[in-house]
This record gives structure tokens, sequence and C-alpha cells, in this order.
């Protein structure tokens, strides 16, 4: 590792070490009570609910932000565009925490977890939307691995090993496209059975084509944001590519999110025509409706628009945060707030708060690994011996 | 907006015409907000 990328020294009492403690501790004590007493005692979870936000939030929106690996990967190695090399990296890594944490939010979920494998070992339940859900999130988690390890296998100065993954990498990304393209889609088609159980104004025929489209939207817009984050954070790893690429990739980036959310804009207002629910928007869920599409889809797509014109970056780092929001707001839409939306509010469900610590506890678990690994391998930079071998 | 089908061929025909209005508006004002969105660019083959 070269001097340039030489981590700070920093005292471990610092504002997020300490939040970030409190949160795995209570996330600890609460495992133990999950998988103690049950799921009973530690979720709001109901016949009406069967799926709570260790669903809607860890598993629909941690599916949906962890795109940012096929998006990066598949601009890079497939549409040719090596000036965004320098991102796939980062954008891997988020892919393989995400998908790996969506998995252990799995497993606290399933009533069962010693069950998982079932799917592939037991019944091949090849008519089911859920099979093709795991079986898709299984394979891909495993090429997100390969397509990661060769940053691990650089820091561990395995070079054969090394040199072997990184022959497979067009192979790689093109596998990721295609699980990412099946999956993404598959967890919208979930709810394509349940059209008396979702609001008219989420449900629709093609919420698998919304789920697809706002995945690419959300893999971009996490890109823009976690590369913010680790430019702030983790400047002192960045290598001379990273940073010379880094304003190019947010202008490439927020143009093709602008221009992917004016898509997803569009095709939300075909499934409302296709159903012909019009007069729904004058309701209250209707109200929230059109929050979600002006303030979560319109909205940053104009300010991406505006930001890459003007090249002000500060407003396409906001559009960035607010496309991701949209991504929250909208998943929890269709899994838990427009769902069963017509139930008295006594059955409605509301997470208990040992969910939600869960829930912070992944999201905390994942940017810690994650500042483990950019701390040590050689993330945002090129490991000097592979540097002419990309 | 609220009509009374006595046809699934009305709706039909009422809901897709919505719908190749929605396109075809689109389509237009794709163009147009690409052109916006590119009009300062430097590099034109990005």
């Amino acid at each position: 590792m070269n001097e340039q990328i030489m981590a700070p020294k920093k005292g471990l009492m610092t504002p997020f070490n300490i939040g970030a403690a409190i949160i795995v501790v209570a996330g600890i004590i609460i495992t133990i009570l999950r998988f103690t007493l049950g799921l009973g005692a530690v979720t709001n979870l109901s016949d009406y609910y069967p799926w709570g936000i260790w669903i809607g939030f860890d598993l629909m929106v941690g599916v949906a932000l962890a795109a940012g690996g096929y998006v990066t990967s598949s601009a890079c190695y497939l549409f040719g565009m090596k000036r965004y090399h320098a991102a796939v990296r980062p954008a891997i890594l988020t892919g393989f925490l995400g998908y790996f944490f969506v998995v252990v939010s799995l497993i606290y979920d399933l009533g069962r977890p010693w069950r998982l494998p079932y799917p592939f070992l037991l019944g091949w339940g090849t008519t089911s939307m859920l099979f093709e859900v795991a079986f898709c999130v299984a394979l891909y988690l495993t090429v997100l691995f390969l397509e990661f390890s060769p940053v691990a296998l650089e820091w561990l100065g395995l070079k054969k090993a090394r040199n072997l993954v990184h022959k497979l990498t067009i192979l790689l990304t093109i596998l990721g496209v295609v699980l990412s393209t099946l999956h993404q889609s598959s967890l919208g088609a979930l709810f394509i059975p349940a059209p008396s159980k979702l609001h008219p104004l989420w449900y629709s025929e093609y919420i698998a084509v919304f789920f697809f489209v706002s995945s690419i939207v959300a893999g971009l817009s996490m890109v823009i944001f976690e590369g913010a984050i680790s430019h702030k954070a983790l400047h002192h790893r960045m290598g001379k590519e990273y940073l010379e690429n880094h304003d190019d990739l947010t202008l490439g980036f927020a143009k093709a999110a602008s221009m992917v959310l004016a898509g997803y804009f569009t095709i939300k207002w075909v499934g409302v025509a296709a159903g012909n629910h019009w007069d729904l928007l004058a309701t209250g869920y209707g109200l929230w409706f059109l929050v979600e599409m002006f303030g979560f889809i319109a909205l940053p797509s104009v300010l991406y628009a505006v930001g890459v014109r003007e090249k002000k970056f500060g407003v396409i780092k906001i559009a960035a945060v607010i496309s991701v929001l949209g991504i929250i707001v909208n998943r929890l839409n269709v899994s838990i707030i427009c769902f069963n939306w017509y139930l008295p509010s006594a059955d409605r469900y509301v997470p208990s708060w040992m969910e939600v610590v869960i829930s912070l506890f992944m999201v905390t678990l994942i940017m810690l690994v994650f500042r483990f690994i950019a701390n040590r391998m050689p993330l945002f930079d090129t490991h000097p011996d592979y540097r002419d071998n990309h | 907006m609220t009509h009374e089908f006595y046809t699934l061929y009305d709706h039909m025909l009422h809901s897709e015409t919505i719908i190749y209005m929605i396109m075809g508006i689109s389509l237009v004002a794709f163009t147009l907000y690409w052109f916006f969105i590119t009009g300062r660019d430097d590099n034109a083959d990005d």
C-alpha cells in the first residue's frame, strides 16, 4: 500500500463510533431475544401483516439500494464506459454487503430460519415467485462475492487466484445483469397475486417493471450518495484514478438517473391509466401517491437535470438523497403502508421499537464492515502491482 | 375522470387511448428533456 493512502490516526471515541456501539449492543440483545423467545416477542407481526419492516425495509429496500453493483459494472464492462472503472469496486462492495445483510435479515424474519436452504435442497418450487427471488438472490450473492474477491485477493497478495478471477469479469458482469433483472422485477411481481390487498394506485400489472426501473434509479443514486460520503470520510484512501474521475462519474450517473426517473414517472402514470384509477387521486391515499410521484420522482429528476446542466454537485447530491428516500418510501408503501390499506387502524401494522432497532443494526453493520474493508483493502485505489492489469 | 363502462371493450378503448396519449407526449417530452440536460455539455458523446 502506498504512503498516500495510509489512514490518519483517529481516536475511537468519535460520535459515529459511539452511536454505532450503542446500536450494535442493543441489536445483539434483541437478536438473543428474537432467537430464544421467537418472532412474537420482538415484532408486531400478525396474520394481516406477516411481512413487516424486516422484509419491507431490510429486504425490499436493501435489494433495490444494492443495485449500484450491477448498474456500475454493466456501465463499465458491458457498455464500455471505462471512465467509470474506479467506481466499480465500491459499488460492488456496497452491493455485496447489501445482499449479504438482506439474507441475514431474512434469517431474522423466517419463523424457521434453518429451512432457508430448503427451496434448493428439497423442493424446487419453480412455479413460485418467491422461489425465483430466492434462487436469483442466492446466485447473485455468489456472483457479487466473486466480483469483489479480486480486491481481497490483491490485499492478501494471492496473485494467481486474483488473475484467475479477474479473467471472469465479463462473464460475472453478464450474470449479474441477468440475475438482477430477474429478481429486482420479481420482488415487485410478488405482489401481483394480491390485487385485493394492495391499494389500486400502487397495484399494477406492470409492478414488476416499476420495481426493475426504480432499482436502476436506486443503484445510480446510491453510487452518487455513497461516493459523496466516502469522498468525505475516506478521502485519504482514494487513489488518483478515483479522484480524477469522481466528478465525471457523478455527472454521468446523474444524467442517467434524471432520464430513468423521467421514464419511471411516465410508466407509473401508464399504470394508473391502465387501471383507470384517476378518481382515486382525490382521496387521502391519492394525495400520498402524488407526494411520491412529484416529491420523490419528478423533483429529484429535475434536480439531477439542473445539477448536470449547471454542473452543481451540491444539487446532484440533494437529488441523490431524495431519490434514495423515494425508493425507501415506495418499497414501504407497497409492502406495508398501502398493503391491507382498508383495514381499521387497530389492525394496521406499526413496527415495534425492537424491529426498528434490528433494522438500524443491519444498516450499522453494513457501514462498519464497509469502513473496515475500505480502510484496509484497495477499494478506491488500484493496487500498485496491478495498475496495468485492468 | 370517472366513467361508467358498459363493456370491457369500452374500458379498454378508454384506458388504451389515454396510455397512447401519455406515451406520445412522453416521447416528445423526453427528447426536449434530453436536450435540456445535455444543452451545456462540453463532451458531445456523453
